[in-house]
């Protein structure tokens, strides 16, 4: 997430997702609810969220710096002479 | 192995806490994404952000130079037609009037001396000519018919043949293809002899030449032409001489070095050639105005609200070069500055003529002039004039198409600069929008994968204070 490997966060959710989900599989039948699991399933996936958005953000204004480069631009050298007569 | 959650102050691991397998997250191997592509990714950015107008403000400088030198570039070209036209006045510092002008016409150029020369006309000369003979057969359409059905003709005028090939077998195109030789040394025309009601075209041939010259065209088989007029040849006499008159086979004759007179007529006629400085008034009025002209395009250079060539070593070196032209001393006698031709500055730089220092000039003061003007190769103001132009105008070495030359591959070079940084900052906005669009998927899928985890936690009957 934090390095933003977008590529390997597809397989990663996916691969959690199925860890709860085993996880959860494995619990006997009387067992007390998850309510741990729960909680930092999803403080893990807000976390996510946030740390994603964030990027996003990052990555736009960088967008919007690229174009602003577009307009930006320097006045032009200013130099003082004298006339000369022949 | 498992790795305690330790929420946002951390970096989790996608581990869950009750799992008994360790799970660490497959990797893929490179991302597109990954670490070091990220902080390359971050100096590109900051590089990027260097201002791409600046590149485009310095092209436009670039431009406006080049515009102001292509402008400075007309000026001095000009200015260096006026040093030739000068060159070529002071050549033709002579005029020849003539006192009947229906007797002879007359022009005066280089080497004529001042002076009255006297030419008596006894014969202006006429030319030979023939024409084709009555056995012929009639033609009474040029267009279509012929004098003869040969294909080809042998002309031959005072012993010179010429082989013709009309292009048809047609009396126009047999005249055609007379005229179209240019040794034939005759002209072709087509007459009609007959009235009206019934034409009879002919062909004539006059030669080019005064005298007694024969004319005769052969179709292979027989002559076709018969003799008209016989010519003869001009005669003249030039201030008396010689006691028999010279004999010319052309009424264009030269009577003097320099002087050239047209016969028309038998009779006798003056010609005064004299020496006037019209011409270099002329001429010199020209270079000042072109002169001006540049000093002002110069000026453009310097001072508040200057031109884009402000500051450039060039304007320096052509300010410096003119300056030197108008400078120029040099010739003997009253003649040794282009103040004695009449010409002074103003407090704005620009030359000034007035043309009646020269207009009443004869005799040893057109020498003088002559003198101090030269020639463009023989020396004086003229040469050292043209080789100052030509320092500056040359199309190869000359200091402005140098100049030009040299700007144009600024130009040349910066719009590569321009296109490459617009390529570059294209890939990076490709990169960084992909980026984006792949948070994006990714934000949906946990978002889509919270409402999953919720429905099923939720589904276990948590407490309300413990769902997401």
């Amino acid at each position: 997430m934090a390095s933003e490997a977008y590529d390997d966060i597809r397989g990663a959710l996916a691969e959690y997702r199925g860890h709860v989900e085993a996880a959860l599989g494995r619990l006997p039948s009387n067992a007390p609810a998850p309510a741990d699991m729960a909680r930092e399933a999803g403080e893990l996936m807000q976390w996510a969220l946030q740390v994603l958005r964030t990027a996003r953000t990052r990555n736009c204004n960088q967008l919007d710096s690229i174009s602003a480069a577009l307009l930006y631009g320097y006045p032009g050298p200013q130099s003082g002479t004298l006339k000369i007569d022949v | 192995m498992g790795i305690p959650i330790g929420g946002f102050g951390g970096t989790p691991t996608l581990t869950p806490s009750l799992s008994s397998n360790p799970a660490t997250p497959a990797s893929t191997g490179l991302s597109a994404y990954a670490a070091d592509l990220q902080n390359a990714l971050n100096r590109s950015i900051g590089l990027a952000a260097l201002p791409l107008t600046l590149l485009q403000s310095q092209q436009s400088q670039l431009s406006s130079e080049s515009s102001a030198l292509s402008v400075l570039n007309t000026q001095f070209s000009v200015l260096q037609s006026t040093i030739t036209n000068l060159d070529s006045a002071a050549r033709n510092i002579v005029s020849s009037a003539v006192s009947d002008a229906s007797i002879l016409s007359a022009s005066a150029g280089a080497g004529a001396l001042p002076g009255v020369y006297t030419v008596n006309v006894t014969d202006p000369g006429s030319f030979a000519s023939a024409l084709s003979v009555n056995s012929l057969p009639i033609v009474t359409d040029p267009t279509t018919q012929n004098i003869s059905a040969a294909s080809s003709f042998t002309l031959t005028v005072n012993g010179v043949t010429q082989t013709i090939t009309p292009a048809t077998n047609t009396l126009n195109a047999l005249a055609a293809a007379i005229n179209a030789d240019t040794n034939a040394g005759v002209q072709a025309t087509i007459v009609n002899i007959g009235p009206p009601s019934a034409p009879d075209y002919r062909l004539s041939l006059q030669s080019n030449a005064l005298g007694n010259v024969s004319i005769q065209l052969n179709d292979g088989t027989s002559d076709l032409l018969t003799p008209l007029t016989t010519g003869t040849l001009a005669q003249y006499q030039v201030n008396g001489s010689p006691a028999t008159p010279i004999q010319s086979n052309s009424r264009s004759v030269t009577v003097a070095p320099g002087v050239t007179v047209q016969l028309l007529k038998t009779g006798s006629s003056t010609v005064t050639v004299s020496q006037t400085p019209s011409s270099i008034i002329s001429a010199l009025s020209s270079f000042v105005t072109s002169f001006n002209a540049a000093v002002d395009e110069l000026n453009k250079s310097f001072g508040q609200n200057s031109g884009p060539l402000n500051g450039q070593s060039i304007v320096f070196d052509l300010k410096r070069s003119i300056h030197g032209l108008a400078s120029y001393t040099g010739g003997s006698g009253t003649v040794t500055s282009l103040t004695d031709l009449g010409l002074s500055f103003d407090t704005n730089g620009h030359l000034n003529f007035d043309a009646t220092a020269l207009s009443g000039a004869a005799g040893a003061a057109m020498s003088d002039i002559s003198s101090f003007l030269g020639g463009a190769t023989s020396g004086g103001f003229l040469q050292f004039a043209t080789d100052q132009l030509s320092a500056i105008e040359d199309p190869a070495t000359g200091i402005i198409n140098t100049t030009i030359n040299s700007v144009s591959n600024q130009i040349t070079h910066q719009n590569q600069l321009i296109s490459d940084k617009q390529a570059y900052i294209k890939q990076l906005q490709t990169s960084l929008q992909a980026k984006m669009a792949a948070a994006d998927a990714a934000i949906a899928q946990i978002e889509s994968q919270v409402s999953f985890f919720t429905g099923l936690f939720q589904s276990m009957y948590l407490p309300k204070t413990q769902q997401f």
